[in-house]
């Protein structure tokens, strides 16, 4: 009884849907701040204190607003998608160990779960822009498929180099080689640096945007959304930074793991890896906000031509630092 | 007069092998027979973790590994279990003979289901699975909560056919098919599932030295396709 207590509590609060939703709301927070500083404008001020809650108020005046469906419109996966997608990555938070070693939901093969995440997370974007077939979100949708064919190969890649090395297939054994031989940035700087630039181009943030390009295709496969749907839409994708950053924190920088980790348990994993996500975040924020777009032949170009080569290399090597 | 007689025994020997069953079969077709062993296959109910099959393989393809517990004098101690290597088996069946406790059995099976075997299984019990299975349920349920709940309260106005239609200024009635059909955007995502197949023996063998270098040569040869591919749409 007690054991199906903790594992509601997991998903419906820590880690899983009302922490999730929080930092998702916090992490939009930062990066509209950071980015509008960076414009040397003053970002979100006015709803909240600093205008801390905007992001949750846009959310929620989104959801009650009224939701218009377009003609011709696939209307089992214009309403089934959105939800899907909104549902993956806070299923995915439930198996991130983010004050202990391992959460009550968390199995032997919990890391391999990401990869099955990834894909199906996609899946649904892709569906909720073909449910209405007009020519910008036809566009949006083939640029986001030629995009994901090129930075998930990159993204796999840079986290099976991890596992290469530490020779685990769950989050609690990479912590637990993380905790003897200190974080994995050290050993393997290159697959972090491509799994940075690989979640970039997930999130579709700045260098990599083509899925949406405002000034291109209008809003891209976000096109025809309004309402509700659009509200689901835009929580997704911070929740989506929300558990690829985790995702980075716990694989490269040591998650929870730093001075006092053993003594303070809960309090002190937190601190730790509320400190190594906030650093990521300002860190990719940054990136976004100082660069521009680029075009379709300069994502292959820095998917395929530089960081794939440097990517074997690294995975060759991680096969060797096993002994280390 | 020797020669000529080895010549006619060769001629009617070969004569007679025309018209006699093979010696050799294919593997598909003996596998009802007796003249398969078979591949040696372990219940590890049963296994008593005394290692002597380990020692009597000729190849050297058995390695204990550590698995469940076993009793000896009322205590618990570590049990080891033994680890076949199919790509090292010679399939003799001594394993089975010699083991005490019938823990190891050899079954017949295709060639290709013995390659399925030789990858790491993944360890997970019904219960973790039916946790994680509620997990997403009960997530997508709330989800679906939030959704019709929205969606109830949400105003309801009364719009002209104008407003119901996309952003473009509308959709041909009949959908045509100018979707992206771009050749090279289909040999992009077939490379793409090439090299997570790559990537997911990679984690599942990187025990075995040679089936991951072979699998990393083989994602250094997917990079040579594309780039390839890559170049000529430049071109073009």
């Amino acid at each position: 009884m007690t054991s199906l207590l903790d594992e509601v509590f997991t998903v419906l609060v820590f880690p899983g849907f009302i922490f999730s939703v929080v930092m998702a709301f916090w992490f939009e927070y930062l990066e509209r701040k950071i980015t509008a500083r960076v414009q040397k404008r003053v970002g979100p001020l006015i709803t909240g204190p600093r205008g801390l809650l905007q992001p949750f108020i846009d959310v929620v005046k989104l959801l009650f607003k009224e939701e218009i469906v377009p003609k011709g419109t696939d209307i089992f996966a214009f309403r089934i998608a959105p939800v899907l997608a909104v549902t993956i990555p806070v299923f995915g938070m439930c198996f991130i160990p983010i004050i202990s070693w391992k959460t009550p939901l968390s199995f032997q093969a919990d890391f391999l779960l990401v990869f099955l995440l990834l894909a199906l997370s996609l899946l649904n974007v892709a569906l909720t822009g073909y449910s209405v077939l007009s020519p910008y979100t036809s566009m949006g949708v083939g640029r986001l498929l030629v995009q994901y064919s090129m930075y998930e190969g990159i993204f796999l890649l840079s986290l099976i180099s991890a596992m290469i090395q530490t020779q685990t297939t769950s989050f609690e054994g990479i912590l637990k080689y993380q905790s003897m031989k200190g974080p994995l940035i050290l050993y393997q700087p290159i697959s972090f640096v491509c799994a940075l630039l690989a979640l970039l181009a997930k999130l579709e943030k700045r260098p990599f945007d083509l899925p949406h390009a405002k000034q291109e295709i209008v809003a891209g496969w976000e096109t025809e959304l309004s309402g509700r749907g659009l509200a689901f839409i835009r929580l997704y994708t911070d929740l989506s930074m929300v558990w690829g950053i985790s995702l980075l924190v716990i694989v490269f920088l040591g998650g929870p793991l730093g001075p006092g980790f053993d003594s303070l348990m809960p309090v002190a994993g937190f601190t730790w890896f509320a400190i190594k996500a906030l650093g990521l975040t300002i860190l990719l924020t940054v990136i976004s906000a100082s660069t521009g777009r680029i075009r379709v032949y300069g994502l292959a170009d820095i998917f395929w031509e530089r960081l794939y080569p440097l990517l074997l290399v690294q995975l060759l090597s991680s096969y060797f630092l096993r002994w280390l | 007069m020797n020669k000529l007689r080895a010549r006619l025994e060769i001629i009617t020997s070969a004569f007679r092998n025309i018209l006699s069953t093979p010696i050799t079969q294919p593997l598909a077709t003996s596998l009802h027979n007796q003249q398969v062993r078979g591949i040696p296959m372990l219940d590890s109910e049963k296994c008593l973790g005394c290692s002597l099959c380990a020692r009597s393989c000729p190849p050297g393809a058995i390695t204990m590994v550590p698995g469940g517990k076993k009793v000896i004098a009322g205590k618990e101690v570590q049990r080891n279990i033994p680890s076949f290597n199919y790509y090292q088996c010679i399939y003799c069946g001594l394993c089975a003979d010699v083991c005490p406790g019938k823990a190891i059995t050899m079954v017949k099976k295709q060639p290709v289901e013995i390659i399925s075997l030789s990858l790491v299984a993944i360890p997970i019990t019904d219960i973790e699975a039916l946790k994680v299975l509620f997990a997403f349920v009960s997530l997508l349920f709330l989800n679906f909560l939030i959704y019709w709940i929205s969606g109830k309260i949400a105003p309801k106005g009364k719009h002209s056919s104008k407003a119901e239609e996309p952003f473009t200024g509308g959709v041909a009635t009949k959908l045509p098919v100018y979707r992206y059909h771009i050749d090279e955007l289909y040999i992009f995502i077939v490379l793409f599932t090439m090299l997570e197949v790559a990537s997911f023996i990679l984690i599942l063998e990187s025990s075995l030295s040679s089936t991951f270098f072979l699998s990393l040569l083989f994602l250094a040869y997917l990079l040579i396709l594309t780039l390839n591919l890559l170049h000529r749409g430049v071109e073009e």
